[in-house]
């Protein structure tokens, strides 16, 4: 089943374009990324699932209930990360939690216990004293206190240090072994690479691909070379040249790869695994050409 | 309740603010009264108001020669004007709930949780509702006390026309915070809404001018909440039932547009 279901969803704001087109699904217990440029669309997105914003077409769900119509049900089990974090000022951390709690049928105050000490979170300050990480820790510690199915998180890691990202992460991982469905947006395109099952590319409000990180877990190649003849085989394709140095990207066993390089008379070569950003690059440089 | 609790979180420090300014503005003005007693101050103001052009005295709501020498006139001819600033800050107050929270972002601390916009809207209302009424309660005791301090009314007497004063007030308050609400969930962002509030409650007060001074206009009277509340023609009169009426229906109104309004409304980011 899956956990969020998005399909064909329209957003306008009067006539300029929000998204358009945007379908993709998250499954149970994966953790899903979400990229793309700022103002691509993500965020929008984002609002519609949580009902923020209303959707000018197309529909989305999760846990099958519908966005607009079941909203309240579906925050009964799920949980949010704001990109920005903007509580209210004036009360302290404890408060704020005290108040998020309050919204849950249950209890929740063990585990906000262990998610404060785990982040190390002073939950004696005001709101306007933390910094910028620890406004996220509060965000993070609301949203995952009441034990969601789902978590839908905008940018979570900015602001926090190198070591809490990790902790986020490693605590990110044991919720989804736990079942839970995260939607992860992010710029950092090394953290979704690292953590993510899936990935939907977004651009100008349009979804470019959806793809499964276990192809780029077992990547393609990146070769560059340098002089030497042109090479060519259908499985390898030319990404850019400039004077006598080409860029491929390479799909096939070694043995065919270093027979290629071979008869091509080469003065030099280097070869690499395909990673996240250069997909990205790919996938969003093509979109320039057009 | 837990909008309810937080909505009062976030506001009584401005409530607190508000209830020690008027209290203090309502006591020394009843402060005063003693020295509106003596015969050099009765001959003064005698001489001042027989001077005045009766279409000014209609519009600082003085009908017929008031004699000041007697506390309900003199405090009642004062809380009109006291009466303009709680309407400002009672339409602030619901002007603010939404929109404010809009603007800074903090409502998106609320929308991400189990609550429907329709129950914000009502909690946060009634949240509002609940610090009007303290204020009221705080005034209440105060011009009680100032009424027995420096008037000659014994203690039923003076709460009483205290009652009759502030729920009448009360009761203008509502409208006030009714529109207040409406114009919270249209407006998308707080900035400028002071100046919106301002126009409102001095719109509607001007309102209630024109249809004393032009003739032609008097049925404007019945949409200035102010003029339903004038001091002279509440002790005789009290409220007109016409006026309970446009009061409860545009209650009604500015509640049941604001609550579907709300319901469709898009967070602005």
């Amino acid at each position: 089943m899956d956990a969020i279901q998005i399909s064909n969803l329209k957003k306008y704001y009067g006539k300029s374009l929000g998204v358009e087109e945007v379908s993709f699904s998250v499954k149970e217990g994966e953790i899903f990324g979400f990229v793309g440029p700022n103002g691509a669309g993500k965020s929008t997105t984002i609002r519609i699932l949580l009902n923020f914003i209303f959707p000018s077409g197309g529909f989305a769900t999760i846990w099958s209930k519908d966005v607009v119509k079941e909203s309240k049900e579906i925050k009964k089990s799920t949980g949010y990360v704001p990109s920005d974090v903007r509580f209210y000022e004036d009360m302290t951390v404890r408060s704020l939690i005290r108040v998020s709690n309050g919204f849950y049928s249950s209890s929740h105050e063990e585990e906000a216990d262990r998610l404060c000490k785990l982040f190390e979170l002073d939950r004696a300050k005001k709101f306007y004293e933390l910094s910028m990480g620890n406004k996220k820790k509060v965000a993070v510690v609301c949203a995952l206190a009441a034990k969601p199915k789902v978590l839908i998180l905008d940018e979570p890691t900015n602001g926090l240090d190198p070591m809490m990202q990790k902790q986020l992460f490693t605590e990110l991982k044991n919720q989804s072994t736990n079942g839970v469905s995260i939607l992860l947006s992010s710029h950092n395109l090394g953290e979704v690479q690292e953590y993510c099952q899936r990935v939907a590319f977004i651009k100008q409000g349009k979804i470019l691909a959806v793809t499964d990180l276990k192809e780029i877990h077992q990547p393609h190649k990146i070769v560059t070379t340098w002089g030497g003849k042109d090479i060519i085989h259908p499985s390898i394709q030319l990404l850019k040249q400039k004077e006598v140095k080409r860029v491929f990207r390479y799909q096939g066993n070694s043995v065919l790869l270093l027979k290629l390089l071979h008869q091509a008379d080469l003065e030099d070569v280097t070869i690499e695994n395909e990673s996240l950003e250069e997909r990205f690059m790919d996938l969003y440089g093509k979109e320039e050409e057009q | 309740m837990n909008v309810f609790r937080l909505e009062l979180k976030n506001t009584w420090k401005n409530t607190l603010r508000w209830a020690i300014a008027l209290s203090g503005i309502t006591f020394t003005i009843l402060a005063f009264f003693p020295s509106m007693q003596t015969e050099s101050m009765k001959e003064l103001t005698g001489a001042k108001m027989e001077g005045l052009d009766p279409a000014l005295m209609e519009v600082m709501g003085l009908s017929e020669l008031v004699d000041f020498t007697v506390i309900t006139n003199f405090f009642g001819y004062v809380l009109q004007y006291i009466t303009l600033a709680i309407m400002m800050l009672v339409t602030q107050l619901a002007v603010n709930s939404l929109v404010k929270e809009e603007t800074d972002g903090t409502i998106e601390f609320l929308y991400s949780k189990s609550v429907s916009r329709s129950t914000i809207l009502l909690q946060k209302t009634l949240a509002n509702v609940f610090s009007f009424l303290s204020i009221l309660v705080v005034l209440c005791i105060i011009t009680v006390m100032g009424y027995l301090f420096y008037g000659d009314y014994n203690f039923a007497e003076s709460i009483k026309e205290v009652v009759v004063f502030y729920s009448s007030i009360l009761f203008v308050g509502l409208v006030f915070m009714a529109l207040g609400v409406l114009l919270s969930t249209l407006l998308k962002s707080s900035k400028g809404s002071s100046g919106i509030v301002i126009a409102i409650v001095f719109g509607t007060f001007i309102l209630g001018v024109m249809g004393v001074v032009i003739d032609d206009l008097s049925l404007l009277s019945y949409f200035s909440p102010m003029d339903w509340i004038k001091t002279q023609k509440l002790m005789t009169e009290g409220i007109k039932m016409e006026e309970w009426l446009v009061g409860i229906l545009t209650i009604l109104i500015c509640y049941i547009s604001a609550r579907e309004v709300y319901k469709r409304k898009d967070l602005h980011s």
